[in-house]
C-alpha cells in the first residue's frame, strides 16, 4: 500500500503519485477523485482489507456468539437435566433431587420437574430415586435383565416402578408395572429381589417388552423424613436398590 | 509450555472474561424462564381435562390412561384444579394410611401444602384455600365475637393450582375401599364458609 502511495500508479498514461492523483484539480465534466480511484491497484487493495477487516470482525463475533450460546444454555441443560451437587444427591446409578416440589427448591429443581411434565411428591415427605443406568454405569436397556435387590425400610411404604426412557410405562400383557411395600414379595431374609426382563419370570417380575433405554424409579415415603428423625443417618448406598445387570441377548 | 502460553496471551482477555458474563446471564435466564417456557408442564397436560374447583378421581393408572410421565400405576389419583379467584375454595380429604398423601401444586408443580397418612390413625385434612391477594374475605366469627360452628380448617393462600390425593395401590382387596376414600375427598367453591 505504501509503495503505491509513493510510487504512484499508472493513470492517463503517466506514472502519478496518489496525492498527486487525489489533488490534483479536476477538469470540468472530469470524474470525482473516488471515481478516479476505481480500478486502481490502491482501490483494489483497499477494498481487499476492507473485506478480510469485515471477515474477521464476523468470525470473531460468531465464534464469540456461539462459545456464550454453547456455553450458556448448555450449562442450563445439564444443571436442569443431570443436576450437580448443588441440587441433586446421587448413589451409584441412581438419583435423588433434594429439593423436590418444595416452597423452597431451588431454580435448578423447578426447571428440572417443569421439563420433565410431573408432579413429583415432596421431598418433605418423601424420596423419589430415578435411576437410568445399573450399578456398573451402562444404560438400561430392555435387551438385558436385570436384578433389583434391596432391604426395604421398615414402616415406610415404598414402590420400585420401571418406564421407558421419556417415562412412559411400558406396555405387556401381564399389566405389571411396578411393586410396592404391599403388593411385593419379600424374601425369608428380608429383602426385595426384583427382576426387570422382557421374558417372563417368577416373583418380582416387572415386564421391560421392547421398550429400549429405561429408567426405574424408586419411591419412599417417610414421614420421619419431615421429623428429621429418619433415614438420613443411614448408609446411602443401603437406602436404595442395587440393579445389577444378569445378561444381554 | 511456551507455546501453549503464547497462544494464550493471543486472546484477548476482555473479550474472555465478556464472554463468560454472558454464558452466566443467559445461564441463569434460562435456568429461571424454563418452568414458564416448559413446553409440556403438569398443569399443562392436566389443565384441559380438569373442570374447576372439582375433584375428579382418575381411572387407574395404565399405559392408555397416564397423565403424567413417571407418574406410576403405584397410586390412584384423585385430583382437583383449584381456582380462588372468585372465592374461597375448600377442599377435604381423609388420609388413613401410610403413603396417602395431598398435595397442593402451584401452576409451576411447586408444593405450597402436603400432608401425608400416618401409620397410628387416618388424618383428616380440611383445607379453605384464600386468595393470595389482599383481598378483604370477611370477619371471621371469632372477629365478630362469635362462636365458629364448627372446626376451622386450615386456611392456605393461592390462586390457582393443583391439589393431588394419592392413594397407594395396597392391592386387589384394597382397590375398591381406596377408589370410594378417593370419592369422598370435596374440591369445591365456598361463598362464605363461616
Amino acid at each position: 500500500m505504501i509503495r503505491t502511495l509513493f510510487d504512484g500508479t499508472r493513470f492517463g498514461g503517466g506514472l502519478q503519485t496518489l496525492p498527486q492523483r487525489l489533488f490534483a484539480r479536476a477538469a470540468p465534466g472530469a470524474r470525482s477523485w473516488t471515481a478516479k480511484l476505481r480500478g486502481t491497484s490502491f482501490w483494489r487493495h483497499q477494498v481487499k482489507k476492507r473485506i478480510a477487516i469485515f471477515l474477521r470482525l464476523l468470525t470473531d463475533w460468531a465464534l464469540f456468539i456461539l462459545v456464550v450460546l454453547t456455553g450458556g444454555f448448555g450449562s442450563a441443560y445439564y444443571m436442569m437435566d443431570v443436576g450437580t451437587r448443588l441440587s441433586t444427591v446421587t448413589e451409584g446409578p441412581w438419583t435423588l433431587w433434594t429439593t423436590a416440589a418444595r416452597p423452597d427448591a431451588d431454580p435448578y429443581t423447578r426447571a428440572h420437574y417443569a421439563r420433565l411434565g410431573t408432579l413429583p411428591l415432596s421431598s418433605e415427605i418423601a424420596e423419589t430415586w430415578l435411576a437410568r443406568t445399573d450399578s456398573n454405569g451402562s444404560a438400561l436397556h430392555s435387551s438385558c435383565d436385570y436384578e433389583l435387590t434391596l432391604r426395604p425400610p421398615e414402616s415406610s411404604w415404598w414402590s420400585i416402578a420401571v418406564f421407558d426412557r421419556d417415562g412412559r410405562l411400558i406396555q405387556n400383557a401381564a399389566e405389571r408395572y411396578a411393586f410396592t411395600s404391599d403388593t411385593a414379595a419379600i424374601s425369608p431374609d428380608g429383602r426385595f429381589v426384583g427382576l426387570l426382563s422382557r421374558s417372563a419370570g417368577g416373583g418380582n417380575w416387572l415386564p421391560t417388552s421392547g421398550a429400549g433405554n429405561l429408567s426405574v424409579v424408586y419411591t419412599v415415603i417417610d414421614m420421619s423424613l419431615a421429623t428429621g428423625t429418619g433415614d438420613e443417618a443411614r448408609d446411602l448406598s443401603a437406602r436404595v436398590p442395587a440393579i445389577t445387570a444378569k445378561g444381554c441377548r | 509450555m511456551k507455546t501453549i502460553l503464547a497462544q494464550l496471551r493471543k486472546f484477548d482477555l476482555r473479550l474472555v472474561l465478556a464472554a463468560f458474563f454472558a454464558m452466566a446471564i443467559l445461564h441463569v435466564a434460562t435456568t429461571f424462564a424454563a418452568p414458564s417456557i416448559a413446553l409440556a408442564t403438569a398443569w399443562d397436560r392436566l389443565a384441559p381435562a380438569l373442570k374447576s374447583n372439582t375433584m375428579v378421581v382418575f381411572p387407574p393408572v395404565g399405559p392408555d390412561t397416564q397423565p403424567l410421565p413417571y407418574l406410576a400405576p403405584d397410586s390412584r389419583v384423585a385430583m382437583c384444579l383449584f381456582d380462588t379467584r372468585n372465592g374461597k375454595v375448600a377442599i377435604t380429604a381423609s388420609l388413613p394410611a401410610p403413603g396417602w398423601t395431598l398435595t397442593l401444586y402451584d401452576r409451576t408443580g411447586a408444593a405450597i401444602y402436603v400432608a401425608a397418612g400416618r401409620p397410628d390413625q387416618p388424618t383428616a385434612i380440611s383445607l379453605l384455600l384464600v386468595p393470595d391477594d389482599d383481598r378483604f374475605m370477611g370477619l371471621t366469627p371469632e372477629a365478630q365475637g362469635r362462636r365458629s360452628p364448627r372446626q376451622s380448617p386450615l386456611q392456605v393462600q393461592a390462586r390457582k393450582g393443583l391439589a393431588v390425593l394419592r392413594a397407594p395401590d395396597a392391592g386387589y382387596a384394597y382397590r375398591a375401599i381406596n377408589e370410594a376414600e378417593l370419592s369422598r375427598a370435596t374440591c369445591r367453591s365456598v361463598a362464605d364458609t363461616r
